[in-house]
This record gives C-alpha cells, sequence and structure tokens, in this order.
C-alpha cells in the first residue's frame, strides 16, 4: 500500500516534469538543461527556489532541532527571509551579469567578471567540496525515507546506494525545467503532508488543537519556548542565534546551487518579486516546529502510539533512549506512585525525566552513531578500493 | 541615478534589527500570543515584516527607475 503510493507519486512527478520540459525546451543545449533558457518567470522561478530551500533537512533537520533544543529552531524562521532581503540586492547583479556574458555556473561568474580562469577553477573545486556534505545529508535522508517505504530488509547502505542512483538519473535527465516542476508538485505535497501530521500529532498527544501543542509543551518543559533553549548546556544562547542568523543570511549566496538558480530568472523583476514573496514561505516551518514540539509529551509506548505511528518511527524514537526499551505508561505511573508517597516526603521542587536517559544525550545517542557511522563509510568505501 | 536615489534603501535594515538585533529583548518575555513562546512569534511577524519592508523598497526602486527611464540590463 505505501510501495503503490510512493511509486505513484515518484513515477508521476517524474513522467510530468520530464514530458513538461519536453513540451518547453525549444533546444537541447546546455543553457536549456542547466538553467531553463534563461526563461524562467515568477511563478515557476519562486518554486524552484523554495525547493532548494525546503530540502528533507528542513522537514528532518528542523523538526529534530526543536525536539531536541526547543527555541535555538528559531533559526529556520530568520534564515529565508534575511537571506531575500540580502538577495533582493544580490540577485539581480548576479543574473545581470550572467544574462551578459552567457554564464551557466558559479565558476563562469568568478572566472569572467575577474577575468582569471584560475580563479574560476578554484570556486569550482571549493563549490563540490562544500556540497559533498550537502549531497550526503540529502542522501540519508532519502534512504530513511526509502528504507519506511520498502521495509526495515533492505540496509541501510543499498538504500543510501538506491537513494544516489535515483538523485542522479533524474537530474541528468531532467534538467533545471524538470527540477522546477518536481518542486512545485513536492512544495505542495510537502505542505499537506506536514499539516496532516501536525493534526494526527496533536490528536495523538492527546491535545485538542494544533495550538494545544504549544501550551502543552510550555507547562512540561517551561524553559523551551526562550533561549537558550532546553540544553542551555549546548550554548545555544540569544548571541549565538544573532551570529548564526547572519551568518547563513549572508553565507546563503555562496553556496553554488543557490548562487546559479539566479540566472534561470527571465528578467530582473522576477528576481526581485521573488524576494518579495520568498520569506512567505518559510512561515511553514511552524508546523515542521510543531512536529518536533509534538514529539516531546508523546514518548510512551501506548496503544494509542502503535496504532498511530508507524513501527520505523518508533524503533526511531526507541533507538533514541539510553535504555534498551521504550517507556510505557506503567513507568511513569512508577515515578508518580513514588513521588505521593511517603518515601519521596524530604523532595522538594524537583523535575524527574522520566524518559530512559534520552534528554540526558543530546544529540541523542543514536544520531550520533549514525552520524559518525555516516562518516566512516565512505572512509571504509575508501579503504576497500 | 545617484546614491541619493536609492537612499529608501536603508530600510533592507529593519528586517535584521527585528530579527536579529531584537532578540535578546523579546527573548524574555513571558506573554503567549496564541499560546505560542513569544520569541517564535516574534520571528513568525519578522517574517511577514521583511516581505512587506522588500516590497515597499520593490515599489519605490521600480518607480524610481522608470522615472530615470532606465532599462533591464542596468546593474544593481
Amino acid at each position: 500500500m505505501i510501495l503503490a503510493f510512493t511509486l505513484a507519486i515518484v513515477l508521476g512527478t517524474v513522467l510530468g516534469s520530464i514530458l513538461y520540459a519536453r513540451r518547453q525546451a525549444r533546444a537541447k543545449t546546455m543553457a536549456e538543461w542547466a538553467v531553463g533558457g534563461r526563461r524562467f518567470g515568477i511563478l515557476i522561478f519562486w518554486f524552484l527556489n523554495a525547493g532548494e530551500i525546503y530540502t528533507t533537512f528542513a522537514v528532518l533537520g528542523i523538526s529534530g532541532f526543536a525536539w531536541a533544543y526547543g527555541a535555538p529552531a528559531y533559526l529556520a524562521l530568520t534564515s529565508v527571509s534575511l537571506a531575500a532581503v540580502i538577495g533582493y540586492w544580490i540577485m539581480p547583479r548576479i543574473w545581470a551579469a550572467g544574462h551578459r556574458d552567457n554564464l551557466v555556473t558559479q565558476a563562469d561568474f568568478f572566472a569572467a567578471h575577474y577575468r582569471a580562469t584560475w580563479l574560476g577553477v578554484i570556486v569550482g573545486l571549493a563549490g563540490i567540496a562544500a556540497l559533498i556534505v550537502y549531497v550526503q545529508i540529502q542522501i540519508t535522508a532519502l534512504g530513511l525515507i526509502l528504507r519506511l517505504t520498502l521495509g526495515q530488509d533492505v540496509s541501510p547502505a543499498l538504500a543510501a546506494s538506491l537513494a544516489a542512483v535515483v538523485m542522479v538519473a533524474f537530474v541528468f535527465i531532467a534538467g533545471l525545467r524538470s527540477a522546477a516542476f518536481a518542486a512545485g508538485v513536492k512544495d505542495v505535497l510537502m505542505l499537506v503532508v506536514v499539516v496532516v501530521l501536525c493534526g494526527g500529532a496533536a490528536a495523538a498527544v492527546g491535545a485538542s488543537s494544533m495550538l494545544d501543542i504549544y501550551t502543552r509543551v510550555q507547562d512540561r518543559f517551561p524553559t523551551i519556548g526562550s533561549f537558550p533553549g532546553l540544553q542551555p548546556e549546548a550554548g545555544l544562547d540569544s548571541t549565538w542565534l544573532m551570529t548564526s542568523a547572519l551568518n547563513v543570511a549572508i553565507g546563503n549566496w555562496i553556496l553554488p546551487h543557490l548562487f546559479q538558480l539566479c540566472f534561470s530568472a527571465g528578467s530582473r523583476k522576477t528576481i526581485r518579486r521573488n524576494a518579495v514573496l520568498q520569506p512567505i514561505y518559510s512561515l511553514s516551518y511552524f508546523f515542521i516546529i510543531l512536529l518536533g514540539f509534538a514529539a516531546l509529551p508523546s514518548m510512551m509506548r501506548t496503544p494509542t502510539l502503535d496504532r498511530l505511528v508507524p513501527r520505523e518511527i518508533v524503533a526511531y524514537n526507541e533507538d533514541a533512549a539510553l535504555l534498551p526499551r521504550m517507556g510505557g505508561p506503567q513507568d511513569v505511573a512508577n515515578m508518580v506512585a513514588f513521588l505521593a508517597s511517603d518515601e519521596s516526603s524530604y523532595l522538594s521542587g524537583q523535575v524527574f525525566p522520566v524518559d530512559g536517559g534520552t534528554m540526558a544525550h543530546l544529540p541523542t545517542y543514536g544520531d550520533e552513531r549514525r552520524y559518525l557511522e555516516g562518516y566512516r563509510a565512505p572512509l571504509a568505501a575508501g579503504a576497500d578500493a | 541615478m545617484t546614491a541619493k536615489d536609492y537612499a529608501h534603501r536603508w530600510l533592507l535594515l529593519i528586517p535584521f534589527l527585528w530579527q536579529i538585533g531584537a532578540v535578546p529583548f523579546v527573548n524574555d518575555i513571558a506573554w503567549r500570543p496564541l499560546a505560542l513562546p513569544f520569541p517564535m512569534m516574534w520571528q513568525l511577524v519578522g517574517i511577514v515584516i521583511t516581505t512587506i519592508v522588500i516590497a515597499i523598497v520593490f515599489r519605490l526602486d521600480e518607480r524610481r527607475e522608470a522615472a530615470a527611464g532606465e532599462g533591464e540590463d542596468t546593474r544593481s
């Protein structure tokens, strides 16, 4: 069922986007493939930019960050809008140079603008190096999605390889115009899915509405909503947010894929309009942060959890606890009984997390292990070769 | 076009003052509008403010450039 559903969406999108690109393409040229013939209007350009911003990281990463740290996830709320402010000023300049000198890549820009081929080569290499980490995150996340679809029999390595093949094949066959079509489908679909998930999450934790989740989570974790968040010792305070937000906004336009997108716009007006409208998209992070917060009050194994949450996601949470099992209502009941009894008569004003050590180790033990494995795997592959 | 004609672009500092500069000052406000933590609501409003500010600057830019009779392929 899940498999058929996923296949239908993926194949439908791939077919639709390739057909759309075929119909539009006037010539199969490099400029057509890489920058869509420099003719994109505001709608397609907006979706394309939104697609670049709204990656698998945006969904899984931001909600994970909100779950682990709380307020520091607000960094996501500053990233798109502040990058758009700088983009309003810098994107038309990049676009104009691309239009004048027929540029396709970021390296082209630097080679042409400074009349130095060597600089173009360095920028190209730096861009590739920067994107390796980025692509690794995408492949890891896409691999996780593949395993959720195909089942746990597929090994993580095979899922990651499949993810990489699918990604490369699509990029090679499709070109930028198709990517824009796929981005449009994905943006709409993801927004619907996330809103539905939020509704489901609210029901699963017994909240009366989505906003009620925020009330509940703040009552339970009073420090979650303001800096430094749930983990003061991590050092993610207001100063961290201020410097990081500035860093992300300025650094945004150094990323090769966002830089090169500017070349695809049809006119300067398109680019400026896009800068006006782009920030609106990041309002959807409201739902993503909500998903992360909703996971906090629902970490116990109950019949409702088993019925509503996929087995793989429960296993993922189980893996995050230091103890080798997931807590249940009995664990909470024991704590309540102890606190209510005379044995606890000399305790006052303490907070006792009943979570199998999950919050004692952030990033979670499971996340850290996977992160390190992700780094070891390429090294091991390199040693084999 | 002289530098003076682009003076309205200083408006683009507002989003930075709102979303970055004000962070330490709004962090400890306990009021929860619509049940949301205040610092989160502040950033959500900041996103809308940013769009409004860029829209105003866009309008002014277009008007001034039309008045000066500038074409599409000028810089800035």
